[in-house]
């Protein structure tokens, strides 16, 4: 029992980085139409930029993860003006070709630039424990899920309630529509990049301390963001969020109690299914509204 | 103008290729070196490439051998066997070097051994630990490290000797899903199996490039294993320890060569490690005096210690110095020059080198020590042999 609630608890810190990294993934796709495979070089530079702000500049870890998160949103400007707006209107094959592109780019230049060897990151908080009953868990971890949670409330209030986040979602609906009453597409195209791109960053110098930082760490938590993505229906943030869980804590009760040779086999195997069952993801025909 | 200077240029070219490799009294020693210099291992193979240019500027600066510098050919595998091979063609028919010296992975020696053999090459292995290198038959590979079997073993003689805890030691696994892994999890397992007193209580596996292990493990803290092996390269294992910190795993670790390097205990954490158990193929602490002279010069040049890698391709240079020296390097053809060496490299007894003295077997496996170390305040303390 104790070992199934750890593994259920290892599951749900696990879900919130992938919940963090789909999001950007669902918003983007949701409002500029585009797959951005480079979404996990988003997250990998969001590591670096906190890895280098901690151990070189000394700054104290939540402040470091806020500065990269504005750095790595800027960083999203850029990105939505120099490759997204000129891929919006060409084919599928051009857009998926161009972010594929912009990943290689990004990954290679991260290589040249802070050199292959993996970098580690020391954080006060892998060193605090909190005791939860029978079983203890780092404050590092806790944290990840707390800043999750966090964040997935403030980003719901920003939609729901600001005016930006109804427009964000009018254009969602319909672009055509949103552009007639007057909704500058392009300046929502700008505001949901650099919020996808700074959620990607906060997962990124999250999950840092407790993993490495390395050019190539986003390649394996894209495939997965991308399974999750699909099981909670492309464009779904709602869906993005309860994928995430799903995916980290099967992935969790899969190593713990069937075997670790299925860790990785069983999101797949879930991305399949749903492909061939529910192509829509599980969540696409229950939340119409879609940001 | 143009199009002449393209002529002459086409004439060179072609004749660059069809003429044939004679050899000439002003030629240099060619050897190649390959070694991973990007991609995963690229840190391991960076040292592997430094330690060889340190031994060959060495030669050269004594007046190279019978008058004759040596010239390092270098190339990148990237850790990937069909890069391996390349290379060694390269190597081989265009660069028509005498030797090759290389790769970090077992699976590019491996791949690239086949090329070495058909083309008669002596092929120095000198960091990669698969059983199956030297234990093919192949006449041209030779080895100046212990094998994947013999530092298992090595470990585990240690530790049922020294290290046993009660009259019931349970002993976890906790290896990556490789070769290299799978050897390592089988061998010191059929050791404790066979060991009255001893048992295998967790056998779990990673991938390569992993980063999340705490399933596996908090499923590994549940059956309270009183070591736990972890078998793999350095960046893995880091993560295992430090992610085992986290959910307050208590066990004694034991790992192999290659977590026994500084690096390792900047990625995991020096407090993490504390009292790990590693093998090791060669110290900086060593009392060897040629090693002692090795580290003072290597870090005088780099500002850095030599690892293991560093040591062991240093060490293959100079078996190569002293068999050149022995051979001599007046020949008709590079492919007697290099039969000739061979013969020379497959007879050497007792060589003295910075990792021990070098014997080669007649599988071209020589007879190598391995250190066990434990780790102290984020430095290694030899412990095994004593007074090494």
């Amino acid at each position: 029992m104790i070992t199934f609630l750890s593994q259920l608890i290892n599951g749900i810190v696990l879900g919130s980085v992938y919940a963090l990294l789909s999001l950007g993934l669902t918003m983007i796709f949701g409002i500029l139409g585009i797959v951005n495979f480079a979404q996990g070089e988003l997250y990998m530079l969001g590591a670096y930029v906190g890895f280098y702000l901690i151990a070189i500049l000394k700054v104290p870890f939540l402040l470091a993860l806020l500065i990269s998160m504005i750095v790595m949103g800027v960083f999203g400007l850029i990105v939505e003006r120099v490759s997204f707006r000129p891929l919006q209107d060409k084919s599928h094959e051009n857009m998926i070709l161009g972010t594929l592109g912009l990943s290689i780019f990004l990954m290679n230049g991260a290589m040249l630039l802070f050199g292959a060897e993996p970098r580690r990151i020391e954080t006060p908080y892998a060193e605090i424990f909190v005791n939860l009953g029978p079983f203890s868990i780092s404050m590092q971890r806790l944290l990840v899920f707390i800043v999750t949670a966090v964040v997935i409330v403030l980003l719901s209030v920003f939609i729901k309630k600001t005016k930006a986040g109804k427009a964000m979602r009018a254009c969602q609906q319909d672009l055509t529509a949103a552009r007639i009453v007057g909704i500058d597409i392009y300046r929502i195209a700008m505001l949901t990049c650099f919020i996808g791109s700074a959620i990607a960053a906060a997962g990124g110098v999250l999950i840092a301390p407790l993993f490495l930082v390395s050019p190539v760490m986003g390649l394996k938590a894209i495939a997965k963001a991308f399974v999750v993505v699909i099981l909670g229906g492309l464009g779904n943030v709602g869906g993005a969020i309860l994928g995430g869980f799903v995916i980290g804590i099967a992935e969790n009760l899969t190593a713990g109690f069937i075997s670790s040779d299925l860790k990785d086999l069983i999101p797949f195997t879930i991305l399949i299914l749903i492909l061939l069952i529910k192509p829509e993801g599980l969540f696409g025909k229950y939340i119409p509204e879609k940001v | 103008m143009k199009k002449s200077i393209i002529l002459v240029l086409s004439i060179v070219f072609v004749a660059g290729l069809i003429s044939s490799p004679a050899l000439s009294g002003k030629d240099p020693i060619k050897i190649g070196l390959i070694a991973p210099l990007s991609g995963p291992c690229a840190f391991q193979g960076t040292s592997m490439k430094n330690a060889a240019e340190m031994a060959v500027d060495e030669i050269n600066k004594k007046g190279g051998i019978h008058g004759k510098n040596i010239q390092l050919f270098w190339e990148d595998d990237e850790s990937t066997p069909v890069k391996g091979v390349n290379a060694a063609q390269k190597l081989v028919t265009k660069d028509q070097v005498l030797s090759v010296v290389g790769h970090y992975n077992s699976s590019c020696t491996l791949a690239s051994m086949a090329v070495t053999q058909k083309n008669k090459v002596p092929h120095m292995c000198p960091v990669s630990v698969a059983a199956a290198i030297t234990g093919q038959g192949y006449q041209y590979i030779f080895r100046n490290c212990a094998t994947n079997p013999m530092q298992v073993n090595q470990l585990a003689d240690y530790v049922f000797k020294y290290m046993k805890e009660s009259d019931d030691n349970k002993v976890g696994f906790f290896c990556e899903q490789t070769d290299y892994g799978k050897g390592i999890m089988e061998i010191f397992s059929d050791r404790v199996k066979a060991e009255p007193g001893w048992k295998v209580v967790a056998n779990e596996i990673y991938k390569p490039g992993d980063t999340d292990m705490i399933a596996q493990l908090t499923k590994i803290k549940a059956t309270n294993p009183d070591f736990l092996l972890l078998g793999g390269n350095m960046t893995e294992v880091a993560q295992i320890v430090r992610q085992g910190k986290e959910i307050a795993l208590k066990t004694q670790y034991l790992a192999l060569g290659g977590c026994s390097n500084d690096k390792f205990a900047e990625l995991a954490g020096k407090n993490n490690i504390e009292g790990m158990t590693n093998t090791s193929y060669f110290e900086t602490t060593s009392k060897n005096p040629l090693a002692k002279e090795f580290v003072s010069n290597f870090h005088a040049r780099y500002k850095a210690d030599p690892d293991m890698f560093a040591a062991a391709i240093y060490e293959a240079f100079y078996i190569l110095e002293y068999a050149i020296n022995k051979t001599g390097v007046d020949y008709k053809s590079i492919g007697e020059w290099r039969k000739a060496l061979r013969d020379t490299v497959a007879n050497i007894n007792a060589l003295p080198g910075v990792q021990g003295p070098t014997t080669y077997g007649p599988d071209g496996q020589a007879d190598k020590q391995v250190y066990i170390v434990v780790w102290k305040d984020g430095k290694r303390v030899i412990i095994y042999p004593e007074g090494s």
